[in-house]
């Protein structure tokens, strides 16, 4: 039977120019032989060696079922033993040839004209076209998700129009939602960190899911798509919250987590990510071993892991156009407030004085820094202090170790640093840039004594170089705070706060100080980067919170006989006196104008420039297990050369030496329109993947989009082809791609609530913005639906798409009904049949209310045509009798509101209209 | 309700005599309860207590937050013994009761120190989430059966676990096999309650319509699909029915109530333990409970005795219950954490008075009854502290392989084909428990 299929298949396509020089010997042998003969080389021969030993024929057809091949299957028939015979004598015998994948794209240089898909289909007997009115609601379902609404199908009325019905589906911003919404399955796209439950998950990578609606709907080739997910960041602004393709990684928070070992595991899943999602490859297999049938090493994985792992990550925030002139506006205002201060004759001297104060401030470095919520400390130059973003939530002590430099230290500075990883490159972790500080304690001992010597060192008051309540941390309590959220340009700057001691400490230079610097406002609004100053000065004498800030004390210039101030820096440094002096009224000015300032919003993304890092194996992939080192790089098998940066990782992937990903992109869009990919294992098309059926239309298609570029031409020579205008097939649909007839296919989640809201004209069309939280009743098992905000009235009407995605417990009713969890890349969801789906169809609130106002609908119209109103609102058809007979009870005219709300359930949740057919 | 008919599951059939279970229990103790507080008596500690651990057993440890020469914490319990010679602090004592039927598991152990990947290991058999769990791989294996409950249910009490969906998700398996979680209190299934004004009679109205109009659209598609879906739309009507019944306790006794220890107003883990003998006895296979808040960073003491009176007679109640009506032979009780607690004290910074344990990956305690085992019996020796195996571990892996083989699979055969390869529970590792 195989062998016919595969003799039928060579002569559909033998009329082809480019069609290799093949053998249905070759398809024999691939099914029987090939897995231990091909991926394995098994018994000392390949298939693919051009001589092949004797003892290959005679175990065929050997009688001693021991030694018979193919092993434990049944002996190949007389027929196929013909075909390999002859093609083993053959004198010029075709090569058994590489793995389909890795073959290079055909060359379409063929004169034909018309549709490519029709040129593979003439010769095969299609079923006939489907009725133009359902081929219409077909069209609008697979190009946008969403039927026509009657109004719609009626202007539609010729079968003539199929190409300008296509091209005003393609150009509608519906289109871009509606491909988004299958790749953000392969991106893993979510709005929480996902593993450990509810506190502290949420993260902002919404701008990522616009850039691919965006993408779709700009018709963004399929080489800058790709080529910006990977680097967007590295090629221009505006592709940059692209990226979140790799950084949508799950991350943990978890108390006592090493940040390390969680770092690594998200480039692993990156690397399986971008190996599943665009190479169509299990390249995440090599990550503990070599597999003998592999086409990548564990040395490769490792190459291609070093080349993903050359960042920091970060927050990044992205400001609109608008609001990027709205804050150079913003800009000039405050210069002109700086300017103006700086010829007010008053301050000259102010301002001289205060850039000359001499600094009577000592940084010790610290001996120890230790934190019970693990954080990974970094000491960095001039005892700056980092502690790196996105880990742990809740209640976190910082704890430093410092040797006192001088004795009779009277005061402490806690001097707080921004950072670019932090969100909005502010002084801290919390989502919003706040930074909060709940208790400062100090301890001093003798040098080397017991930790039961520490003496508690009694503070008596704390101020601020900006603003808030500072006193609050020297007040013993845990449950008052200070917290720092400056407004505009003010959230990137540092802060300075001075804790004075009741009394100076009088224990000798070199005793052991331990700084607790509490933080319990949970929302990690713990400090990203800090740096502890001691004083022996009185406050009178101490350079206070009014000093020249950190990031500008460089610049002022120190020779023997002056101190000057750079004038690159002359403006900032005026602007940072009037602050930091609260000099009236320009800082008041200056500070309302900062009150106007638009942050944008952040996406995750990298940090500005790359991090030298020593590229090692992991055993067993483990990250405190590195084997050999290795250079970044592209398995040979795949690339000749040497990218070794993320940027040339990314070039690569989006050049013509990759003949993957157009394979990988075209079954996947085919997949979305037929239900069924070309192979069933779209993200493995190497050698353990599926066959494709139809490789050789595959094959002309991937090579066809290779070329153009487009998703918008790909998917409309799908649309226009006679293989997809043919009526529906019927029977059991086979579970592989096959021509004749369109398949029948259940739609996915969003696609049923989508049109569900579509049909009553409840569906919100609003493009992009914050995912939204559609109702739910009661509890999610893993706690409230209010986190990080409370449902909003037109949040229950916004397209499936935009629904808040929750990675330890979804949105229930997009997850009964096969919605991947995010946790990893999904390249294909199952079609289940389950009771709980069919419950969230029946009852699920906006679901139902959408059947409530559609039977205020049909209330409204001339009773007699109500039932034909009904069904060409939701099925774009009339009723045929057999229907007809059903509603028969709904024929009299005293139909109440009820028994029509009752009847549009029932529309609603009809096997057709849930379906692609 | 299950539509999975896969030639290799019946290759994972092995042979005649087994299988000894057919459903599942799991009591599951979210946060990790201390062993050594419970089951696992080391006279020892108090000798050590305030001090250090020996040198050599501090070496290889991984925990959090302690630093590993951080003093010993001696049980502040009293101690009994079954007639076995099994040990049971105080607070765990109500569990004696059923000591014929249990069979320790001392050695336990596991990869990974914190909650959430050490949850989704202990379920999925890894620690990263995005596998099937346990549940999800038992329900596919034992394949289709129709009913009108979920086959796999999942029944919270307590804080909410860190592992999240992956404790009872169903990975890349068909979404159907995913646990099945019910609320305590509102509706317990999503989507289950009537809408409005929707009556029982309304909805089967509708379904009944529903009915009629598919098989027109099936006559003229013969897909057989749209017969499926059908029932499963006549079977989520009857959900509506079932669970309700299901949770209505009005019918049980006092005796089984004052049993269990539940009131049948109060959502609790021993109601759950109630609900879980009444979804066994109408089909349901895989029963997972989820309780506790057993993360005894601090007050480990008095938090241990807390948790004990909130389960122990619960579980000693449902295994008593099972027997009574013959289903513990053929139902596989499991019981435990993500991992241990240490030996070692960890004192909060926090200003907390009453000292804990910190999490201990190494070797912890875990107990199984039913499925034919012969209880009253321990595996696994630890050293005088309990902090290793002393006569080889229980990994996770192997517990999962010997809990599959009680329900009659081959741990190894059991795969489901994703991404080009065959998956299966235990990945590459896990041997079958000889001694079970």
């Amino acid at each position: 039977m195989r062998f016919f299929c595969s003799i039928l298949v060579l002569t559909f396509f033998t009329g082809l120019s480019w069609c290799q020089d093949s053998h249905p010997a070759i398809e024999i042998l691939r099914q029987n032989c090939w897995d231990c003969h091909g991926n394995k080389t098994k018994g000392g021969f390949d298939l693919r060696d051009p001589e092949l030993p004797d003892y290959f024929w005679d175990s065929l057809i050997s009688d001693d079922e021991e030694e018979r091949m193919p092993k434990d299957k049944s002996p190949l028939t007389e027929t196929e033993l013909a075909i390999v015979k002859d093609w083993l004598g053959m004198a010029d015998r075709p090569h058994f040839p590489e793995h389909w994948a890795f073959q290079k794209l055909p060359d379409l240089s063929s004169s034909d004209q018309g549709n490519l898909i029709d040129r593979f289909t003439s010769d095969i007997e299609l079923l006939p076209s489907q009725p133009w009115p359902q081929l219409v609601r077909r069209y609008y379902l697979a190009l946008t998700g969403l039927y026509p609404t009657p109004e719609q199908a009626a202007m539609w009325h010729d079968p003539a129009q199929a190409t300008a019905l296509v091209d005003h589906l393609l150009s509608a911003s519906a289109y871009g939602e509606h491909q988004a919404d299958w790749w953000l399955d392969i991106a893993r796209y979510a709005d929480t960190n996902g593993y450990s439950q509810d506190k502290d998950m949420h993260r902002n990578v919404w701008l990522y899911r616009d850039w691919v609606i965006g993408a779709f709907n700009a018709d963004m080739p399929w080489r800058d798509f790709v080529r910006y997910q990977i680097a967007g960041d590295l090629h221009a602004e505006e592709h940059a919250p692209a990226v979140g393709f790799l950084r949508n990684s799950m991350d943990s928070l978890e108390g006592g987590s090493v940040p390390e070992k969680f770092r690594i595991e998200q480039i692993h899943d990156r690397l399986r990510t971008v190996g599943q999602g665009l190479l169509g490859l299990t390249v995440h297999c090599a990550q503990c071993h070599d597999h003998r049938f592999d086409q990548i090493s564990q040395a490769e994985y490792y190459q291609m892991f070093a080349l993903l792992n050359q960042d920091t990550e970060a927050y990044v925030l992205h400001p609109t156009k608008e609001q990027k002139q709205l804050q150079n506006q913003l800009k000039q205002k405050v210069l002109k407030q700086v300017q103006l201060a700086q010829s007010d004759p008053k301050l000259q001297m102010d301002y001289l004085h205060w850039t000359t104060q001499r600094e009577y401030w000592h940084y010790p470095e610290p001996t120890k820094i230790f934190s019970l919520a693990g954080y990974g400390f970094e000491l960095q130059d001039n005892q700056e202090i980092f502690a790196p973003v996105g880990r742990n939530g809740g209640e976190v002590v910082y704890e430093i170790s410092l040797d006192t430099p001088v004795p009779n230290i009277t005061a402490l500075k806690l001097q707080i640093l921004p950072d670019p990883g932090n969100p909005y490159g502010s002084l801290g972790h919390c989502v919003n840039g706040e930074v909060s500080v709940s208790l400062i304690e100090v301890l001093i001992k003798p040098a080397g004594s017991a930790d039961s010597e520490f003496e508690v060192v009694r503070l008596s008051s704390a101020e601020t170089s900006y603003q808030g309540a500072a006193n609050q941390i020297v007040d013993g309590k845990k449950d008052s705070h200070w917290g720092y959220l400056g407004n505009g340009p003010m959230l990137q700057r540092s802060v300075d706060v001075i804790v004075q001691f009741a009394n100076p400490i009088h224990h000798p230079i070199g005793s052991e100080m331990k700084v607790s610097i509490h933080q319990r406002m949970g929302y990690k609004r713990n400090i990203g980067r800090f740096r502890l100053g001691l004083t022996a000065q009185p406050p009178a004498y101490q350079t206070g919170v009014d000093a020249v800030p950190y990031e500008l004390q460089n610049h002022i210039e120190n020779t023997d006989t002056s101190i000057q101030v750079n004038d690159n820096y002359r403006d900032q440094m005026w602007e940072a006196f009037l602050q930091r002096t609260n000099v009236q009224p320009y800082r008041g000015e200056i500070d309302k104008l900062y009150t106007q300032w638009p942050h944008g919003n952040t996406f995750l993304g990298f940090a500005n420039g790359p991090v030298q890092r020593n590229h090692h194996m992991l055993d067993q992939g483990e990250w405190d297990q590195p084997l050999d080192q290795v250079t970044p790089g592209i398995p040979v098998s795949l690339h000749k050369g040497q990218p070794n940066t993320r940027l040339d990782f990314a070039d690569w992937l989006a050049s013509d030496q990759n003949q993957l990903t157009p394979r990988v992109l075209v079954n996947h869009v085919w997949q979305q329109v037929f239900g069924t990919g070309f192979s069933t294992t779209p993200g493995d098309l190497g050698h353990s993947g599926a066959s494709p059926t139809q490789l050789r239309l595959f094959d002309a298609l991937a090579a066809d989009f290779a070329q153009h570029g487009s998703f918008k031409q790909l998917i409309r020579t799908i649309a226009l082809s006679k293989l997809f205008q043919q009526e529906t097939r019927t029977g059991k649909q086979p579970t592989t791609y096959e021509i004749s007839g369109f398949p029948r296919f259940r739609m996915r989640a969003e696609e049923i609530r989508d049109n569900v809201l579509l049909v009553p004209g409840a569906l919100n069309r609003q493009i992009g913005g914050p995912s939204v939280m559609p109702p739910i009743k009661g509890t999610l098992p893993m706690g409230s639906w209010t986190f990080p905000w409370n449902t909003r009235d037109h949040d229950r009407y916004r397209r499936a798409l935009y629904t808040y995605w929750r990675r330890t417990s979804p949105y229930p009713f997009l997850n009964v009904i096969d919605a991947p969890d995010a946790t990893q890349i999904c390249v294909r969801r199952e079609r289940s049949v389950s009771p709980l789906h069919a419950l969230a169809t029946l009852n699920e609130e906006v679901l139902d209310e959408c059947a409530y106002r559609l039977a205020q609908q049909v209330q409204q119209q001339p009773e007699k045509t109500r039932l034909d109103w009904l069904y060409l609102k939701v099925l774009g058809r009339e009723p045929n009798t057999a229907e007809r007979n059903i509603w028969q009870d709904y024929s009299h005219s005293e139909v109440t509101h009820k028994e029509w709300y009752l009847a549009c359930k029932v529309l609603l949740n009809l096997d057709e209209f849930t379906h692609h057919q | 309700m299950l539509n999975i008919a896969l030639a290799n599951i019946l290759s994972a059939k092995p042979e005649a005599g087994l299988p000894r279970a057919k459903r599942i229990i799991y009591l599951f103790q979210n946060g990790g309860p201390s062993q050594l507080d419970m089951f696992c008596y080391k006279p020892m500690l108090e000798k050590f207590a305030g001090q250090p651990l020996p040198e050599s057993l501090q070496k290889n440890q991984s925990a959090t937050f302690i630093d590993t020469n951080a003093a010993v914490l001696a049980s502040r319990f009293s101690w009994s013994q079954d007639r076995y010679g099994n040990w049971y602090s105080d607070p765990a004592k109500p569990l004696m009761k059923v000591a014929d039927d249990l069979l320790f598991l001392h050695n336990v152990k596991t990869d990974v120190v914190n909650h959430g990947p050490a949850q989704t290991m202990l379920h999925t058999g890894m620690p990263i989430p995005g596998r099937p769990s346990l549940g999800s791989w038992i329900s596919y294996g034992l394949g289709s059966e129709a009913k009108d409950l979920p086959d796999y249910v999942v029944l919270n009490s307590g804080r909410p676990s860190f592992g999240g969906m992956s404790l009872y998700g169903s990975g890349f398996l068909p979404a159907e096999l995913q646990g099945v979680p019910f609320a305590g209190t509102g509706e317990p299934v999503p989507y289950l309650d009537y809408p409005r004004d929707i009556t029982t009679s309304d909805q089967q109205q509708v379904v009944q319509r529903i009915a009629k109009l598919n098989q027109v659209h099936f006559n003229q598609f013969r897909d057989p699909k749209i017969i499926a879906r059908t029932k499963a739309m006549e079977l989520a009507a009857q959900m509506q029915l079932s669970i309700p019944d299901l949770l209505d306790l009005s019918e049980e006794s006092t005796d089984t109530l004052e049993l269990y220890g539940a009131d049948p107003q109060v959502h609790s883990f021993a109601r759950n333990c109630l609900y879980a003998r009444r979804l066994l006895e109408r089909g349901s296979r895989i029963v997972h409970l989820v309780n506790g808040d057993w993360d005894m960073h601090t007050a480990v003491h008095s938090g241990t005795e807390h948790q004990c009176e909130l389960s122990m007679r619960p579980i000693a109640g449902l295994i008593t219950d099972l027997k009574r009506c013959g289903l513990l032979d053929d139902t596989l009780v499991v019981w435990g954490g993500e991992f241990g607690r240490t030996p070692q004290t960890e004192v909060s910074p926090l200003g907390y008075k009453e000292v804990g344990r910190d999490h201990h990956p190494d070797a912890f305690t875990m107990f199984l009854a039913g499925a034919g085992i012969q209880g009253g019996r321990a595996i696994g020796q630890t050293d005088d502290f309990g902090m290793y195996a002393t006569d080889g571990s229980t990994h996770i892996h192997d517990l999962n392989a010997t809990i599959l083989h009680l329900l009659g699979f081959d741990h190894e055969k059991l795969t489901y084909r994703a991404e080009g390869r065959e998956f299966r529970l235990t990945d590459v590792h896990g041997t079958v428990m000889e001694n079970v």
